[in-house]
């Protein structure tokens, strides 16, 4: 019975499962382990130094009560929906710049990629130079033109849009690639099927080349807001939250919780509340991608 | 000759690397301790924040001394300042923290609260070294009545001023009351200079520090007897007051913000006047030269000419881990390191004062450094509580919107109290 066709494929279904148990149980130990412990330490009072205490959902229910924790929501909705909306704005039509045959291409790519490889903290610690209003030469510059300076960090209505210009800087190359990539998937004869048809640049862009590309969108929005709500590096680096809590976010707030309160469960318990954000956004856009390839796939 | 494998080998195979490595990452996760599995004869420092100079004088000097005189080897570890609380809690929590190590002037209360450092009270009582401390730095290193950490250098923060700008403004010497302050504030204005106090303001919870100095040198506290918090009181809204009327009236900008590098605005010329320490002085040596025979320093801020000058101290300490395997030979090198010898070029090398009274004209304090090391002696702490780490992050935070003039003194003193009754002291 071990020679019939199903035996084989049962066998080495098994032996599969047991070639991937090491990675599974490396994973299980890295990722679903550290997950479920920040879930129930969600659940209690826990200062890392002594034995956790149980608390029911009073984390839960003071984070929600908290207008710091409120503000820390605002802010990083804002920063996370500003990142994406300019962000694919300014990355697709960076990307069909560069789909266009272009003297010095290659090093334009490579250029603007450079800051993705660059470690935030570096990024963050170059752009407090250069937006600092007394030292920096972007100040320099605005009083060379006879024009004001512009405190970016210190005023709380510029400080987290200077954080967002930043980001965007940082991040552009990286999700201008991706697109481009999906720009050069577009099949060609749609765009000239299009352009028989007298469709002018914009239409073809509206119509032909943007449905095309709904799934390399919906990548880069999705992954592009996903990061913005983790946004810690550039806050901690730069403002501190401030001035006042203008750039206090929610991965801040999770940070300063646990390491400056030593307030674990209230950290664990904005983790869970984070996670539960990003799968709620990562679902319905997998399942939209998901419908969608089964429909063209039918057609 | 070809090896083969059945499937039944390769399946064994996977699955005792599976267990090693289930091992090792087992072994990882428990952590590995210093403390626990050092030997006696070795032992681990924590130093926070030391520059390139100051790493190398302990790695080329003391420690060589130390392991001389006493057959003990030790490691240096290093860590930022930003990042420290952190590594010390889950040091402590991960049984990794090194025997002896450094910490901030407000760690005593809140680290000993949780159990982290060794009691050193018997230590200290027999050691003759602590009396030439001086008591009310030692005393910073107390909690609940037990010693928990000896001072090792302090910064010592009092009324420092360019006397180059302060000149050019008609005022002669260093003005020392508050009314002092805001006279030679308007007239520095007068000349142009942008904001003429600097109120520390920077990424990190300097304002606090300020307001905090203000206050008690009009004589606040932060809790009464009861422990009920009194940012509130006269003495809070005479200092908030007084601190919100120089944003208003241009005589600080609250855009003046350090960044952590480069030179401190009274370096720049962008203010006059500073409650400051060492670190002032050390920021010119570093940047500027040209500034650092153009500071002075007073004898520390006084409300009114009747009131007592406030010199501010933050005392750093060397502490022991509970968990130590070498609880003697760790307070052999904190003795060490706090003796007459090596304690005043550790304070040195660190940027701070020394805190020891026979170090007080060490050869090395001379012009601003001498006049801030002369306040030292009546400086005053803030109070031991344990929770001092969250309380500053928190009154920065509130203390920024006053500032700026969109929520008013008492509204914002009501928070703090409000703030700091919540954190539980």
């Amino acid at each position: 019975m071990g020679r019939t066709p199903a035996g084989i494929e049962r066998r080495q279904r098994v032996a599969g499962r047991w070639l991937l148990s090491p990675a599974l149980i490396v994973l299980a130990l890295t990722t679903i382990v550290p997950m479920l412990f920040a879930a129930f330490l969600s659940f209690t009072k826990y200062d890392l130094l002594s034995a956790p205490r149980f608390v029911g959902l009073a984390n839960y229910s003071q984070l929600l009560s908290d207008p710091n924790f409120g503000t820390a929501v605002v802010n990083t909705l804002e920063f996370a929906l500003g990142q994406v909306v300019i962000g694919i704005v300014v990355a697709f039509f960076v990307a069909m710049l560069f789909n266009n045959p272009l003297v010095g291409g290659g090093l334009m790519r490579t250029m603007i990629y450079i800051p993705q490889a660059m470690s935030y903290v570096t990024v963050a610690l170059l752009w407090s130079f250069l937006y600092d209003p007394f030292v920096g030469p972007i100040d320099a510059a605005l009083r060379a033109a006879g024009l004001p300076t512009v405190n970016f960090l210190t005023d709380a209505n510029i400080a987290m849009p200077s954080i967002l210009g930043m980001s965007l800087w940082r991040n552009l190359g990286y999700f201008s690639i991706i697109l481009l990539a999906g720009l050069k998937s577009v099949p060609g004869e749609l765009i000239e099927a299009a352009r028989i048809d007298n469709a002018g640049w914009w239409a073809r862009t509206l119509h032909v080349v943007i449905p095309s590309m709904r799934n390399t969108l919906v990548f880069v929005g999705v992954t592009w807001f996903m990061g913005g709500l983790q946004m810690f590096t550039q806050a901690y680096v730069m403002t501190q939250g401030g001035p006042g809590d203008a750039t206090r976010t929610v991965v801040y707030d999770m940070y300063q919780s646990a390491f400056t309160d030593l307030n674990i469960g209230r950290a664990s318990a904005i983790a869970v509340l984070l996670f539960l954000v990003v799968v709620l956004v990562a679902l319905p856009a997998r399942l939209v991608q998901e419908i969608q390839s089964r429909r063209a796939a039918r057609a | 000759m070809p090896i083969t494998v059945n499937r039944r080998q390769l399946l064994k195979a996977g699955a005792a690397s599976a267990a090693v490595g289930l091992g090792a990452t087992l072994s990882a996760c428990s952590g590995s301790s210093s403390a626990a599995s050092g030997s006696s004869k070795s032992l681990q420092l924590l130093l926070l924040g030391p520059d390139q100079t100051t790493i190398a004088w302990v790695k080329g000097t003391l420690l060589p001394a130390f392991t001389k005189s006493s057959g003990i080897d030790v490691t240096l570890q290093t860590s930022d300042w930003g990042s420290a609380f952190q590594k010390v809690t889950t040091g402590a929590a991960s049984n990794s923290l090194a025997d002896v190590f450094l910490i901030g002037g407000i760690w005593n209360a809140p680290l000993a609260s949780k159990d982290v450092m060794l009691d050193i009270t018997d230590r200290v009582k027999n050691w003759s070294g602590s009396q030439q401390i001086y008591p009310s730095m030692l005393v910073d290193g107390v909690y609940k009545g037990a010693n928990y950490s000896i001072p090792v250098y302090a910064d010592v923060r009092t009324n420092i001023g360019r006397t180059d700008l302060l000149e050019k403004a008609g005022i002669s010497g260093i003005p020392h009351t508050w009314a002092e302050w805001t006279t030679a504030a308007q007239a520095m204005k007068a000349k142009g200079v942008k904001s003429p106090i600097y109120f520390g303001l920077d990424k990190s919870i300097g304002l606090q520090q300020r307001f905090a100095h203000l206050m008690l040198s009009a004589g606040g506290t932060y809790w009464d007897a009861s422990g009920k918090p009194q940012f509130g009181s006269e003495a809070g809204q005479k200092a908030l007051q007084y601190m919100v009327d120089a944003f208003q009236h241009g005589l600080s900008d609250y855009n003046v913000v350090w960044s952590g590098n480069g030179p401190l605005p009274p370096v720049l010329g962008l203010s006059g006047l500073a409650l400051d320490g060492a670190a002032l002085p050390r920021n010119a040596e570093v940047n500027d030269k040209s500034v650092l025979p153009l500071l002075g320093a007073g004898h520390g801020i006084q409300m009114n000419s009747s009131s007592q000058p406030t010199a501010l101290a933050f005392v750093n300490k060397l502490a022991i881990a509970k968990n130590t395997k070498n609880p003697d030979g760790a307070f052999e090198l904190i003795k060490f390191i706090c003796s007459k010898q090596y304690g005043g070029d550790f304070a040195r090398y660190y940027g701070g004062m020394p805190v020891r009274k026979d170090l007080a004209d060490a050869a090395w304090l001379t012009g601003i450094y001498k006049d801030i090391a002369a306040t030292a002696t009546n400086a005053v702490s803030q109070p031991s509580n344990p929770v001092m780490m969250s309380l500053g992050p928190a009154v920065n935070q509130l203390l920024e919107p006053a500032i700026r003039g969109s929520v008013s003194v008492t509204a914002t003193l009501a928070a703090i109290d409000a703030k700091v009754a919540s954190l539980g002291a």
